[in-house]
């Protein structure tokens, strides 16, 4: 059985996914690819929001997110921040 | 018991090396943790490098006031009366006192993830008003700082048990080193040999959250 995603690991895999499509996702794509429930995914993309690790874009019909340079930025140094929070306890 | 360390004299010099040394480890970590802030915009990392950073101003001050005492004290005290030299000495105590315990209820905070900012204020209003209500503020706030880190090293204990890796272990070691150094320091208001004998404790824990430092930042 997989070890539980910390929720560090989580915010990685969205922006990854997101990154992964040009930086541009619709929704359904990220609750198909990162692996959770609609409301976990809402929570966690309002928090990146608030972060501003990724913007919405509401213009179209329907919604679609688009990563940002900070979101870029955590990606990058995700190694860095995880080691960093897995050393000192604060996963 | 005695309201000041007993320090030797030939230790005093070192002393604010050593003492240099804790400040700059401190402000290392606080400076990481903060950029971390900056990058996951993680609570816990803010408040964790707040914590880091508070430690880091209470050595300074602590050193700036050993090295007024040893290079500056004839030209300075030469012009105050013993009330004035003891008071001055008090005001630093306190301050470093209180910056310190500041550092380790925000840590504790921290690394006890407690999310409520209430229990927050509350802890740290209750530490500040015992030191400053104490009449000996040194040997409270050594005995508090005892406390504080009994739980925090508690809590690095639980997280080696769940994890059981090299990181976590390195962490545990250094915080149950620094409990120790704290708990001797309350006899070095006796003995002097203890003042020795915590720094170097203390200095072998901070060694050990530099190396866990520097590992996090190579790889």
């Amino acid at each position: 059985m997989n070890k539980k995603r910390s929720k560090l690991e989580i915010i990685r895999d969205i922006l990854e996914v997101i990154n992964s499509k040009n930086g541009r996702i619709k929704p359904t794509h990220i609750l198909y690819k990162s692996n959770l429930s609609y409301t976990m995914m809402e929570e966690y993309l309002n928090e990146l929001i608030t972060k501003e690790f990724i913007t919405i874009d509401t213009s179209n019909k329907s919604k679609t997110y688009s990563i940002t340079e900070k979101g870029a930025d955590y990606l990058s140094q995700y190694k860095l921040i995880s080691e960093f929070t897995d050393s000192f306890g604060l996963g | 018991m005695s309201y000041y360390y007993l320090v030797p004299p030939s230790f005093f010099a070192i002393s604010i090396v050593i003492e240099v040394f804790f400040a700059l480890i401190a402000l290392s970590v606080a400076f990481v943790s903060l950029k971390i802030y900056k990058l996951s915009k993680q609570r816990e990392t803010r408040l964790f490098g707040i914590s880091f950073l508070l430690i880091s101003v209470s050595y300074i001050v602590w050193a700036i006031m050993h090295f007024f005492v040893l290079f500056r004290a004839e030209e300075i005290f030469a012009r105050l009366s013993i009330e004035n030299i003891s008071l001055l000495g008090k005001i630093a105590i306190t301050i470093h006192a209180l910056i310190f315990v500041s550092g380790l209820i925000t840590l504790a905070y921290t690394t006890l993830k407690i999310k409520n900012s209430k229990v927050y204020y509350m802890m740290l209003g209750l530490s500040l008003i015992v030191i400053a209500a104490s009449l000996n503020k040194l040997i409270t706030f050594r005995i508090l700082s005892v406390f504080i880190l009994s739980f925090i090293t508690y809590n690095y204990f639980g997280e080696y048990l769940r994890n059981k890796n090299k990181k976590t272990l390195i962490i545990f070691i250094s915080f149950f080193l620094l409990l120790i150094s704290n708990t001797d320091f309350i006899f070095s208001l006796k003995y002097y040999q203890a003042y020795i004998v915590g720094h170097i404790i203390e200095f072998i824990a901070y060694l050990f959250i530099l190396a866990s430092l520097i590992h996090t930042i190579r790889r």
